[in-house]
């Protein structure tokens, strides 16, 4: 990749000062600005494909002073002169680089032109299946589980994917989290409920809220939660409507943050630094690759297994890709159930 | 009507934020008002403390004749602070010139003022709506960063300017946060050595195993590995798994993880937590993220600001090979 140009504020003869982002995620938002003299009379023309991107905002700007034709933006005047700012969204496209032109032109009452060109990078992750094999064995020798076959992936784009392998119902396999973590969840939730409890007595307007924040950590605490749309926006707007009452009521804020607090302090003694640490470690794939739900422990039993399921991925805006779908047979030899942990059904690929 | 993309301008946030801005106004005016019956009025500034989520009014004042006492009362409501400061010399005189009423509002006592000296009244209010400032100004930073670079934008722009400038003579928007989300995970996951995730696992098999056969052999294994890391010699108290992670925690502290950011351009460094990623459950995890909070302030000279963060995650990668070469 070439090498990017990080200087963003040119301080040419029109334009004081210029914002435009030579990066930012796909499906994200991104800003652009120019600051002006404001003695000086302008017009501005931006050229920006608009089957690529979308114009969501324009501030300091009328209607009446605004034109757009394919893909250009004609301002021929400012409610305030001196400064212009956009607001702009990008798509999340089919490549997961994508570099988008931006040619931004102004001219001054004095016949002055200046032509800025420029190309902002899109980028994405991009999670690509290798190898699905669709026989694996499982094999237990006294201590040592070996698996002869992984599920070979790849982040081949250049953005975090945060990763969560949702198995189906179909399977005829069981998914648990890790005896201490299971602890740890049934106490934490546990204290959770009561303390939260007396907190819906003591504020009996916030009770809509309180339940919707209560369901909201005990998925997230269970992994119950699903990484769909619906659910994030559902539980965003939850958590706005929590952020409102904290403003209105700072005496609320501390009594929910006493029962997080103290569910936490009850629970914490069944996790231990080196336990956490190693998690911590085995949930980070290469790449930018974070298994959500690395630790959690699939058990198979002796013989014929079916393992189906699909990967789901999200990257740090909060948008959701196309899961990834897995079905294989795993025949474990073992007189016993094996139980393995999710990180190790997969072999990521630098 | 002009096909704007059903793009948002200006005058929908202005139509929202008016209302507010209205009230923030009136505040303001009628404390002017009831000054200029005794004072000259040489400046005003309306300043928005974002954190705090407070409007505050600074007002220069001079006495136009000398004083004979009495004192001035001024019904605002929402009255968080009030002082007065005479500028020249610079003296704060509040707690002999101003009392702040209980039942709201506040009064001015002229006795202890002098003629001829200019004066700074600042009185603060809280802002009624908590989604306010929002309302005014846009504010992003970058998500993601390519990962040859980490770099992070941050920008912040007002989303109208022509009514401050009509209602308002100076209007500034101080310490506007930011919180940048800065990824930590690949560094961390890229130098911790292998030896040393094979000793974890084992550890961590050991606690959990209750069978006393295995046990027993994980305990063998571990004891092996020992030997490896300390080059086949005898095993001696060193360092446990266990004050080398206490160390590693501590580089995550924001006194030390702070040295590797650097915020420029318009924008400057407040303060850094360990993240809070909505995604990971509470558990006593380890920081995949860090969340560094910087700051800019906007005014009508300033309307947007520019910014970018870097994260010098080789010193940050070094710091982390330092600690391993001193434990292994």
């Amino acid at each position: 990749m070439k090498e990017l140009d990080f200087e963003k504020t040119e301080k040419p003869s029109i334009i004081r000062s210029l914002f435009l982002p030579d990066c930012a995620l796909q499906g994200s938002e991104f800003p652009i600005h120019l600051i002006w003299d404001k003695e000086r009379s302008i017009n501005i023309d931006i050229n920006i494909p608009f089957s690529l991107v979308k114009l969501k905002e324009i501030y300091n700007v009328d209607e009446k002073d605004l034109k757009i034709e394919k893909d250009v933006i004609h301002i021929t005047d400012f409610e305030s002169n001196g400064y212009v700012g956009f607001v702009f969204a990008s798509g999340i496209y089919n490549e997961d680089f994508v570099e988008v032109p931006i040619k931004i032109e102004i001219k001054d009452d004095k016949g002055n032109k200046q032509i800025i060109e420029r190309k902002i990078i899109f980028f994405r992750p991009h999670i690509v299946l290798h190898e699905a094999p669709t026989d694996v064995e499982l094999i237990q020798e006294e201590d040592q589980i070996s698996m002869n076959k992984k599920i070979c992936l790849k982040n081949e784009g250049k953005g975090a994917a945060l990763v969560y392998f949702k198995i189906s119902e179909e399977s005829n396999v069981i998914i648990k989290k890790p005896e201490e973590i299971e602890e740890f969840i049934e106490k934490f939730c546990s204290r959770f409920s009561d303390k939260l409890n007396d907190v819906k007595k003591t504020y009996p307007q916030y009770l809509e809220i309180l339940n919707g924040f209560e369901t909201f950590i005990i998925d997230l605490v269970k992994g119950t939660f699903t990484i769909s749309k619906e659910y994030i926006e559902e539980m965003m707007e939850i958590l706005n409507k929590l952020e409102k009452a904290f403003e209105e009521n700072e005496e609320f804020l501390k009594d929910v943050a006493d029962s997080i607090l103290s569910a936490y302090l009850s629970a914490v003694h069944i996790l231990t630094e080196i336990r956490s640490f190693f998690e911590y470690l085995k949930s980070l794939a290469e790449n930018k690759v974070i298994i959500l739900n690395a630790m959690s422990i699939i058990e198979f039993k002796p013989g014929l297994n079916l393992l189906k399921g699909r990967l789901l991925i999200q990257d740090l805006a909060g948008n959701i890709y196309e899961p990834i779908e897995i079905q294989t047979n795993v025949k474990v030899k073992s007189k016993k159930p094996i139980k393995i942990p999710v990180y190790d059904l997969f072999k990521w690929m630098v | 009507m002009v096909d704007v993309l059903g793009a948002i301008l200006s005058k929908e946030y202005k139509e929202c934020a008016t209302p507010t801005l209205m009230k923030i106004l009136e505040k303001g005016s009628k404390i002017i008002d009831k000054l200029k019956g005794d004072f000259s009025i040489e400046g005003q500034e309306l300043t928005f403390l974002c954190p705090e989520n407070c409007e505050k009014w600074s007002i220069v004042f001079l006495s136009k004749k000398g004083l004979l006492g009495g004192k001035q009362s001024f019904s605002v409501p929402s009255v968080r602070r009030v002082s007065v400061s005479s500028i020249i010399p610079l003296k704060d005189v509040t707690s002999k010139c101003v009392n702040v009423l209980p039942q709201g509002g506040f009064e001015i006592y002229y006795k202890n003022l002098e003629s001829n000296v200019p004066y700074l009244l600042e009185v603060e209010f809280d802002i009624e709506k908590p989604m306010f400032i929002d309302n005014l100004v846009y504010r992003k930073v970058q998500e993601d960063t390519l990962q040859e670079y980490r770099r992070y934008w941050m920008e912040a722009q007002l989303r109208f300017v022509d009514v401050f400038e009509k209602w308002f003579s100076n209007i500034r928007f101080k310490d506007l946060d930011f919180n940048v989300c800065v990824s930590t995970y690949e560094d961390v996951r890229t130098v911790i050595p292998a030896s040393f995730k094979r000793e974890l696992e084992v550890v961590v098999k050991w606690m959990s195993e209750t069978d006393r056969e295995r046990k027993s052999r994980l305990s063998m294994e571990h004891l092996r590995l020992l030997r490896a890391r300390r080059g086949g010699g005898e095993i001696k108290h060193g360092k446990s798994i266990l004050e080398l992670l206490q160390k590693l925690q501590d580089i995550f502290l924001p006194k030390t993880f702070q040295t590797f950011i650097k915020v420029e351009r318009d924008f400057y460094y407040h303060d850094c937590i360990r993240g809070a990623d909505y995604y990971a459950a509470p558990f006593p995890t380890w920081p995949k993220f860090m969340t560094v909070i910087t700051r800019t302030n906007l005014d009508l000279d300033k309307p947007a600001a520019e910014g970018f963060l870097d994260f010098n995650y080789q010193n940050f990668k070094s710091k982390i090979e330092e600690l391993f070469r001193s434990f292994l």
